[in-house]
């Protein structure tokens, strides 16, 4: 990888649900072009991580730095203004309309019919852009660009949620388990994507406990245990036996050495 | 010779052809149903009346059909923005009643002018939308209770105001929205027709129709998408008090007074209307056209109970079993595709 900048740097960051210390102070740095993979048992703080990033929750103590810069995220809104969208599992789509309306859904083109008073929508060039969009991706197999979201398969789905948030200048795309409900060649879909995504020089920041996939992905793994950031590996550089060991154990056998 | 590996791969995609195939047909005869289904209905409802009364089926009749669905269709066009997006508008009857109370208490009781009386009218009627939209908006309240408690209100406010009286005495030119003829069509048709292709427009090319689809379909993913979902349900319910002004403009006109009870009974018609039309009360999806066949349909079949001289009592049981066989098919029709869409999946 290239040296440069970090897109985003977390220091210190803390943040409790009452008495329950969701995140003990997490450093962590991403990049541009990457996938960058956090893994961890249930409850080891990777959703508030990512709740914190999307602006969900807001942060007790630490500091979030955009290109160098202390932010604070404290509306989905303002993650949107800082090029930060996140891909959920469901609840992303609206199931009645079609692929194009979703990709637009709350940001649709319109032409001006008479001037200064009267605004249609452009079907034809949300059609079009939608189409280029998903060619650019590599979704192919979708029949019809008029077909209801609901006859869409559980990965083609997911494509046209990720479609619609690369189409609006994304530059970090948190997927959080995108792959848990889908099937092998959907599963296979959705990481192709995410390799595609971080080649557009995206930050792809990717939440799974599936080992193979996670490996496979990622360029850097980041494991998480009780609120903490065990270690980060380079995912040539590491096995699944590894990983699961400092998921486990929460110790990092390098950093002994 | 093929391997083994082959035969299985062969007869893997045998398989996957002969589910795909089901499936085709599954969704062809669905589509039909789907599309057509509503105006088959309204055919066999008139060709089932035409037989039992031969004499049923003329043109002043049907005339006098589409003039009778005027007021409902308009009703029903309003209710239909409100059921695609995940709502209920059960205090339109009643509204209507008001309006229509208040545009008498404007033109006959004091003497004002009927044009600025049309224009109370309307503002009645989104009044009330506004408030029903603010109120299941802001205040998070379920649309069915707010609706349910705005049919009181209404009735009540539309009773007190005129004390319990029929008001008589419309100028005579008002008689022209309701009775009178353009090239030979009905006025209230003309209305109808304008009312439609506009409502039609707005429900395909605005915001307004788009994301009254989007919040019935996902409201959580409407949110996430950005889109202010609050306002546009206080605009959904406030374009169909908007409908509901018009339509008791039309029927103040046909019955040349303001009644402060005639509405009631008006919200079961528009909902069956809706219903019928292909709309499904759990939100997302319905249209203009086929809220007007269901209006006609209702108007049809309250027509064919008089031609038959069934009491009124007997037509309110007819019409309430009406609107539950209607919200049962919406149910077969839910189920339905949830069974397409897990075929689909494969």
């Amino acid at each position: 990888m290239v040296i440069m900048n970090p897109v985003i740097e977390i220091k210190g960051v803390k943040k409790s649900f009452g008495a329950v210390a969701a995140l003990k102070g997490v450093d962590l740095e991403f990049y541009l072009g990457e996938v960058l993979a956090i893994v961890g048992d249930n409850g080891a703080g990777k959703s508030t991580l990512i709740k914190v990033l999307s602006g969900v929750c807001d942060i007790d103590e630490g500091n979030i730095l955009i290109d160098g810069h202390v932010v604070s995220i404290k509306s989905p809104k303002d993650a949107k203004r800082f090029g930060i969208e996140t891909i959920y599992q469901d609840l992303a789509l609206c199931d009645n309309l079609d692929i194009p309306s979703n990709v637009f859904l709350g940001r649709e083109l319109t032409k001006t019919i008479i001037p200064g008073l009267f605004k249609v929508f452009d079907h034809k060039s949300m059609r079009q852009r939608t189409r280029a969009l998903l060619d650019d991706l590599r979704i192919g197999s979708l029949e019809s660009m008029t077909s209801q979201v609901h006859n869409l398969s559980g990965g083609q789905r997911q494509s046209v949620a990720i479609a619609k948030t690369v189409c609006f200048d994304a530059r970090i795309i948190i997927m959080d388990e995108p792959t848990a409900a889908l099937g092998v060649t959907q599963t296979r879909q959705v990481l192709d994507l995410a390799r595609r995504l971080s080649e557009r020089g995206c930050c792809v920041i990717y939440i799974s406990h599936i080992m193979r996939d996670v490996l496979e992905t990622a360029d850097r793994i980041a494991v998480m245990k009780a609120g903490r950031v065990v270690g980060v590996r380079q995912s040539t550089e590491t096995d699944s036996d590894e990983l699961i060991f400092m998921m486990i154990s929460g110790e990092d056998r390098k950093s002994r050495h | 010779m093929r391997s083994e590996k082959e035969l299985a791969e062969a007869e893997i995609a045998a398989i996957g052809k002969s589910k795909r195939v089901l499936v085709a047909y599954q969704e062809r005869w669905w589509w039909v149903f789907n599309r057509f289904g509503p105006a088959i209905m309204l055919l066999a409802v008139i060709a089932g009346m035409s037989i039992a009364h031969p004499e049923f089926l003329t043109v002043p009749n049907l005339l006098t059909i589409g003039l009778q669905a005027a007021v409902r269709a308009m009703l029903a066009i309003g209710v239909l923005l409100v059921v695609i997006s995940g709502g209920i508008d059960l205090s339109v009857g009643t509204s209507m009643s008001l309006s229509m109370v208040t545009m008498g208490m404007y033109v006959i009781n004091g003497h004002g002018s009927l044009y600025v009386g049309m224009l109370i009218a309307m503002a009645t009627g989104i009044l009330v939308g506004l408030v029903n939209g603010t109120l299941i908006a802001f205040l998070q309240l379920p649309p069915f209770i707010v609706t349910l408690g705005m049919l009181g209100i209404a009735q009540g406010l539309a009773l007190t105001l005129s004390n319990g009286f029929s008001m008589y005495g419309f100028p005579k030119e008002f008689g022209f929205v309701g009775g009178g003829q353009l090239l030979g069509i009905p006025v209230p048709i003309i209305i109808l027709a304008v009312v439609a292709l506009v409502a039609s427009f707005i429900a395909r090319e605005t915001k307004l129709g788009r994301y009254a689809y989007a919040v019935g379909g996902s409201e959580e993913a409407a949110r996430r998408a950005g889109i202010p979902v609050r306002g546009f349900k206080v605009a959904i319910y406030a374009f169909c008090g908007c409908l509901v002004g018009m339509a008791s403009i039309v029927l103040a006109s046909r019955i040349n007074s303001a009644h402060p009870g005639v509405g009631l009974g008006y919200e079961l018609d528009a909902i069956a209307a809706v219903v019928i039309g292909g709309a499904s009360l759990a939100g997302g999806r319905g249209n203009v056209s086929g809220a007007i066949i269901g209006a006609l349909m209702m108007a049809a079949i309250r027509f064919g109970l008089n031609v038959m001289a069934v009491t009124p009592f007997i037509q309110q049981i007819v019409i309430g079993a009406i609107l539950i066989i209607a919200v049962y098919l919406d149910r077969l029709r839910i189920l339905q595709e949830r069974k397409l869409d897990k075929l689909r999946a494969r």
